[in-house]
């Protein structure tokens, strides 16, 4: 055998075994879905997660915002900020409250829906340590929670991310808070949609964001059908994400990578106002890779249990 | 004489014209008009958009409720690329004050935001950032409700468009429309009757119509900054406001563009 050929034989074996490695390492929590990957529109799936177990039947239940009246608003802001109210206007459509404050403003569509936003966007932030990000803003969420009507909700904390931040050309990034964020279930299941979050700006609360609902238990249920299921109806493009939402792009000849599967209750606090039943259903999440787009995005989808 | 008197009243008539261009190229006299164009993708049964029309007459009323200038929008075989790309120097939707798009939206492997028209996805033309220029006839902002309209790793494609454009206000991954909520009633509603800024406003309305973190739900916002030279540099915030008469572009009292913010947040934080 010619050097040559020796030389190119190796170097094909050293390929080989380098995207074996790296096909092992990318996959190594990946198995293909049970009943064949790929749908009709060409989208091929890989589970990268527990499927979840989930009870027979779970409760049906009603939401609703207690309502709040611009007095009450003001008063509101002003005990959660401690700052001065110097304004509230009432969009009585809608029925929200713009309440605003010397240093900022706030949102408040009843007494479990309030956004309050800083005027200014760019504070300075120090890196903090997480733990102390997370006392601080327990902190704050015991206060507040205090000050809300009874909740029937258990919070739990979520996760901390980046939250505020600018760009001055891409990659030049300055992250002005970080965002601790708790999340709410009922008997066991998520309500979506329904979340605490407190962005912290140097170690103190900065801005914060609440929706969590009043819940009256109903005496009905409703039947769950298995997870695999609704794997095998994802598959076959039977999903109901329709009733929830319209996405403005598209997902053809896709690779979608299943990171989150779960069963909850979908809640819009939008539409909270008057009350209303939370749709039980399973919400599937994850990333896709489309041959259109040129890194990775996220998807999700709904399907009814 | 008569023709040094003809003479005469022509060359008043060519300088009354020409100042009348003058004023026309920078901004016009109306400072409240606003246009959208929309896409329904109804003959595509997999990539419909079913509310998009509600969508951008909900905008349109809205602003109008308060005294804006509102067009019918214009939807389907009548919203083309022609409208918002560059050709002769303006393009339809560069003579309004605030022009929304309702479309499907995705960047692609050369880094280029496109924004779909036509009937059927990805068998129709398309926008494309690189080829707008917006603000040099009247624009001030640019509204686009796609997905992907401000793509964190390519926001910067949009950077030509900025020609007396104070800013584009859209998504950095995917966005949704709901069945019942209009976001852009929402959006319309903290412009006027709450009267903030755009950043404010887009702000408020994302984080009320989005209502769950993920990151099908980021909204952003990308805005110019305008600074006068001489001295210690000011920077003035022109990317917050709706309406100026200021233009970089003309180099009024100095001002010129220093920079362009890219700032984004979860729905909710």
């Amino acid at each position: 055998m010619k050097k040559q050929n020796v030389i190119i034989l190796t170097a094909l074996l050293v390929i080989i075994c380098a995207g074996i490695l790296v096909y092992h390492q990318d996959t190594q929590d990946i198995f293909p879905i049970p009943m064949g990957a790929t749908s009709n529109q060409n989208i091929t799936y890989y589970l990268n997660c527990e499927l979840p177990n989930v009870p027979q039947s779970v409760p049906s239940i009603e939401v609703y915002d207690t309502p709040i009246t611009g007095p009450q608003a003001f008063s509101l802001i002003e005990s959660l900020t401690g700052e001065i109210v110097t304004d509230v206007m009432t969009d009585d459509l809608t029925k929200r409250h713009r309440v605003r404050t010397e240093y900022g403003g706030a949102t408040v569509q009843g007494y479990n829906n309030v956004l309050y936003l800083k005027k200014d966007k760019t504070p300075e932030n120090q890196e903090i340590d997480p733990e102390i990000l997370r006392a601080t803003a327990d902190e704050f969420v015991e206060k507040v929670l205090k000050i809300l009507p009874s909740l029937q909700l258990e919070l739990r904390f979520s996760e901390i991310y980046d939250g505020r931040y600018t760009e001055y050309g891409i990659g030049n990034r300055t992250i002005h808070t970080k965002t601790v964020r708790y999340e709410a279930y009922y008997k066991g299941i998520r309500i979506r949609g329904a979340s605490f979050t407190v962005d912290l700006a140097n170690g103190k609360v900065y801005e914060f964001e609440y929706h969590l609902p009043q819940i009256i238990e109903l005496d009905e249920s409703v039947t769950i059908t298995s997870p695999e299921l609704a794997l095998e109806k994802l598959v076959n493009e039977d999903v109901d994400s329709d009733e929830f939402f319209t996405k403005l792009s598209v997902s053809d000849d896709s690779t979608r990578y299943i990171n989150s599967f779960e069963l909850v209750y979908y809640y819009h606090h939008l539409k909270a106002v008057e009350g209303y039943t939370p749709i039980v259903t399973y919400m599937i999440k994850g990333n896709e890779v489309t041959p259109v787009y040129n890194q990775v995005y996220s998807f999700i989808e709904y399907i009814l249990p | 004489m008569k023709t040094i008197k003809k003479m005469s009243i022509s060359l008043i008539l060519v300088l009354f014209g020409s100042l009348l261009l003058i004023n026309v190229s920078a901004d016009d006299a109306n400072y409240d008009e606003v246009g959208a164009w929309y896409e329904n993708f109804s003959d595509d049964l997999d990539n419909d958009l079913p509310y998009s029309d509600d969508e951008a007459y909900a905008f349109g009323n809205r602003l109008d409720d308060f005294g804006w200038d509102d067009s019918t929008p214009q939807g389907n075989a009548a919203c083309t690329s022609s409208d918002w790309e560059t050709s002769g120097d303006t393009t339809n939707a560069d003579s309004v004050d605030i022009a929304l798009i309702i479309t499907h939206g995705g960047q692609t492997i050369g880094g280029e935001i496109l924004l779909y028209t036509g009937t059927k996805y990805l068998q129709a033309p398309y926008i494309e950032a690189g080829d707008c220029e917006w603000g040099d006839t009247d624009m001030e902002w640019a509204v686009i409700y796609a997905c992907h309209s401000l793509d964190n790793n390519y926001y910067d494609a949009w950077d030509d468009a900025f020609d007396g454009l104070h800013g584009i206000v859209g998504f950095r991954g995917m966005a949704t429309q709901d069945p019942t909520l209009r976001l852009m009633y929402y959006f319309a509603t903290e412009l006027e009757y709450f009267d903030e800024s755009m950043h404010d406003s887009w702000e408020y309305a994302t984080k009320d119509f989005y209502d769950d973190k993920d990151d099908t739900a980021i909204a952003a916002i990308y805005r110019a900054r305008m600074y006068v030279s001489g001295g210690d540099p000011y920077y003035y915030d022109y990317g917050d406001e709706l309406i100026s008469s200021m233009n970089p572009d003309d180099g009024v009292s100095g001002w010129s563009y220093s920079s362009k913010i890219f700032s984004s947040w979860n729905c909710p934080s």
